[in-house]
């Protein structure tokens, strides 16, 4: 899915708060979601499944007050929302903050430092809730008096006491809170039967506010989010809204926060209400794969624990995340974090305007293969973000120059007079259809390329043009919408005066371009040879093995093209593995044009698809059906094929991964074959000067993405020109040539047919003297 | 240029490379390096008769790919 209908779009807020919304990996596990005071259950339990009780004590005692009270009353709303509770029952969470106490817990001390507010708060009554809010408000300096109209503070606790909970459990529990500079008026009974008696009650007591934390007739139209009556300063009752274990104390701890707080806004003169919608027990969104979970039962269900049953509990817990994309893709998994903070990050980038873009290398190593939609719960596209960041940063002129300038040369070089032909052989007979093999299968196995022209040329009826060109791909995954259109229009326009044939597409990544994104007809050519059969000499090498199949990034969510493709393998004899993996397939590692900008990345992605496949299929022969998939993974030291070559076998097939040169070298041979044995025209070949390199340098050529046209070109300008520099003891000669944005440095020696090559390097800044001559400098030279 | 900082390249030895031209010596001289608009001066052989400037590979790869790669995330 797309979400951004133009280069704005992505530096809309409200657009980036719709994007983000779809990760999940950030909101609240079930427990914590369900428990009224959001407790970390998950961190709790992580800290226990380390055997650090003292950081899990820490934790829990820190979100919950009275923790002794709590963890032997608390009614568990989080147990049945326990993801765990279809897998063996929920986590007895309970039990282990039972434990947790037991072992790790001690007489709190009270903060040594405590903001001092003027203003004083009255509180109705000494339950519960009213001793959570005077903790709560106490803590943050307010002056805070409890009125309790009984003979001791606790309310309602003292009716399960040393039932559920040690008399002694609750006193110490209170005590925490009389430690806190907190007032307490017992035997007194606060007016509270209608609003005049109230405000009465705080005027001659000089209250600023006041909590009703007793039955009062005004808590009955509070507000059931805020607590907040119709009365100034006046916060009264319980709170509306799920509350899953009728009279559990959690909920009163819940009463009494909220009451705090908003006595706290109220007197702080701040909105009572922003950002409190998460208050309270409720519902997380939270995706949760539970498919491979293994069902265990509660521990000791009946009885309390000990260290080992805690741990043995708390090892039931799943740690509950998302994370469903990056466990997939090593891309998202590089950067340590999920979609949502990418999004964020991405936005951020966007943002500056002055200073680094530190996202920039994330924004141009995504593979743009949308596997993390296919996967992601809510279908969350990363490919739809990445894209249009590096559409903008295009048209802002951000766009790092060296990402994918390599690249999109190479696209140029394409659309060239090197490598560009459109026509057909037999204008008279008509063009039905345009064979566009692409520009990397030619790159690749141009002798292919050839054998399938020369095949469907006889076999195809209605007249079979060639095309011979770069789709556009690599200017859409760079984002330069720009060059893209100038690829498609030259494209049109020779489609056009070739009849406007129906184009069939070797690759599926030109497929999509030239059908869905540029509207022209378009087929593959697996369903062309599904319909009119297989060449009569069909190899027989590998007829009958066992192959995995990769599906092709461009290919997802096309049944027609991979099950196309899979009924072709088929009808050639061969088994295929892993067809379950059609949609969910990841990115061979030439997505998006990784290998330009982040060649590491890129390494990594298709490092870790063999893993996968590895994994689930041993030693079998990878199938893939574009060549950038199989060149990717023979790169690797895999044995991979593309389907065509097992269609056409051939014996002057190249089956290894070509070199940048030797991929330009490639496509202007086949143009020159195919103008020679199809259009019978010979074209004048120039003949390249010979390079004899060093040992080792051509893999430096390649890391450094430079080409041997670079290194011919500067040494033809150096000998030309006589500009170089010589090196008198070994008579090297090293010369620079800058024919664009780089400049290329070529250390070099004329030999007898060629020059041998010693060294190359290159760099994009340009060097320029500075307005001193030569002879100045010379001068200051002899004086230093 | 006077007055403004004159960046170290670190440069200290350099092949004893002459312009195969002019047949001289190169000499190290101020030259202006820069990229998506921003300068840098700094000083670097070059031969004292033509100014052709010789960039090491030391540099190159080093130093002035940092600075290339800084400036592009700016």
């Amino acid at each position: 899915m797309e979400y951004y209908r133009n280069t704005n779009d992505i530096m809309n807020q409200e657009v980036l708060r719709q994007v983000e919304a779809l990760c999940t990996q950030e909101e609240l596990p079930a427990c914590s979601a369900a428990c009224p005071l959001h407790l970390d259950a998950r961190g709790m339990i992580a800290h226990i499944q380390k055997g650090d009780w003292d950081a899990a004590y820490k934790l829990y005692s820190k979100a919950i007050p009275f923790v002794r009270v709590i963890s032997h009353t608390c009614g568990e709303p989080c147990r049945s929302m326990c993801r765990r509770e279809e897998k063996g029952g929920g986590i007895q969470l309970q039990k282990l903050e039972q434990f947790l106490v037991t072992r790790e817990g001690k007489t709190a001390k009270p903060p040594l430092f405590l903001p001092k507010k003027s203003q004083s708060v009255a509180i109705a009554g000494g339950g519960l809730r009213g001793l959570a809010a005077a903790n709560d408000l106490a803590r943050k300096g307010y002056r805070v008096t409890i009125f309790e109209a009984g003979k001791q503070l606790g309310g309602s606790l003292r009716l399960f006491a040393s039932e559920k909970v040690p008399e002694e459990a609750i006193r110490l529990d209170i005590d925490e809170v009389l430690k806190l500079p907190v007032t307490v008026k017992l035997g007194v009974t606060v007016p509270v039967g209608t609003a005049e008696e109230i405000e009465g009650f705080m005027k001659d007591g000089g209250f600023d506010a006041i909590y009703l934390a007793c039955q009062s007739p005004v808590a009955a139209k509070a507000d059931g989010d805020t607590l907040i009556t119709s009365v100034t300063n006046v916060v009264a009752g319980r709170r509306s809204g799920w509350r899953e274990a009728g009279d559990s104390t959690i909920y009163d701890l819940l009463d009494g926060r909220s009451a705090a707080t908003t006595l706290d806004r109220l007197l702080q003169n701040v909105s009572i209400k922003a950002g409190r919608e998460k208050e309270g027990s409720s519902k997380t969104k939270l995706y949760t794969k539970m498919d491979d979970i293994v069902s265990a039962a509660p521990v000791c269900p009946d009885s309390t624990f000990a260290e080992a049953q805690a741990l043995e509990e708390a090892k039931r817990c799943i740690q509950c995340e998302c994370m469903e994309c990056v466990k997939k893709c090593s891309f998202l998994q590089r950067h340590k974090a999920y979609p949502r903070r990418y999004v964020r990050e991405v936005y951020n980038n966007l943002s500056i305007a002055m200073g680094s873009h530190p996202a920039n290398k994330m924004i141009n190593a995504c593979a743009l293969c949308s596997q993390c939609e296919a996967v992601c719960p809510n279908g969350l596209n990363m490919k739809s973000i990445f894209l249009a960041a590096r559409r903008r940063m295009v048209q802002t002129g951000k766009m790092p120059a060296s990402a994918h300038e390599f690249a999109l040369l190479d696209m140029q070089y394409s659309m060239s007079e090197e490598f560009f032909l459109a026509g057909t052989d037999k204008p008279e007979a008509g063009c039905e259809y345009l064979f566009f093999p692409g520009c990397q299968l030619s790159a690749s196995e141009p002798e292919l390329v050839r054998d399938i022209y020369n095949d469907l040329r006889v076999r195809l009826s209605g007249g079979l043009g060639i095309m011979l060109s770069c789709c556009g791909i690599l200017a859409y995954w760079a984002g330069d919408t720009a060059q893209l259109e100038e690829v498609l229009d030259k494209i049109r326009r020779e489609w056009h005066k070739l009849g406007e044939p129906r184009i069939i597409a070797a690759c599926p990544s030109c497929l999509k371009t030239l059908g869905d994104l540029a509207g022209m007809p378009a087929i593959g050519i697996w369903d062309v040879l599904s319909e009119i059969g297989f060449p009569k000499a069909l190899p027989d090498a590998y007829t009958g093995r066992n192959m995995l199949i990769h599906h092709a990034c461009s290919a997802r969510y096309d049944d027609s093209i991979q099950n196309g493709i899979i009924s072709l393998a088929d009808s050639l004899g061969y088994k295929l593995d892993m067809q379950e993996q059609k949609n969910q397939s990841p990115c061979c590692g030439y997505g998006g044009l990784i290998p330009f900008a982040d060649p590491e990345a890129a390494d990594n992605i298709s490092a870790s698809k063999i893993d996968t496949m590895r994994k689930s299929g041993e030693e079998k022969p990878i199938l893939t059906y574009c060549v950038n998939c199989r060149d990717r993974y023979i790169r690797q030291g895999a044995d991979a094929y593309h389907l065509l070559e097992l269609v056409y076998g051939g014996e002057n097939l190249n089956r290894r991964y070509p070199k940048w040169s030797e991929r330009q070298e490639n496509r202007a041979e086949l143009r020159r074959a195919l103008l020679r044995e199809v259009f019978n025209e010979d074209i004048e070949v120039n003949t390249d000067i010979e390079l004899y390199f060093k040992d080792g340098l051509e893999e430096k050529l390649e890391t450094c993405k430079i080409l041997k046209s670079d290194i011919r070109r500067t040494i033809e300008n150096a000998e030309k020109t006589g500009r170089k520099f010589k090196s008198p003891a070994n008579g090297h000669f090293t010369a620079s040539n800058r024919p664009g944005n780089v400049t290329f440095w070529v250390e070099y020696k004329p030999g007898d047919d060629g020059y041998f090559v010693f060294n190359v390097y290159s760099h994009r800044m340009s060097a320029e003297m500075s307005f001193k001559s030569g002879t100045e400098a010379q001068a200051d030279n002899e004086r230093k | 240029m006077s007055g403004n900082k004159i960046y170290n390249t670190e440069i200290d030895s350099y092949e004893a490379l002459i312009c195969a031209r002019c047949d001289e010596a190169l000499l190290i001289s101020p030259v202006n390096l820069s990229y998506l608009g921003h300068g840098f001066p700094v000083e670097l052989p070059c031969c004292p008769k033509c100014g052709m400037i010789f960039i090491p590979e030391e540099l190159a790869v080093g130093k002035i790919l940092h600075v290339e790669k800084s400036l592009e995330d700016k």
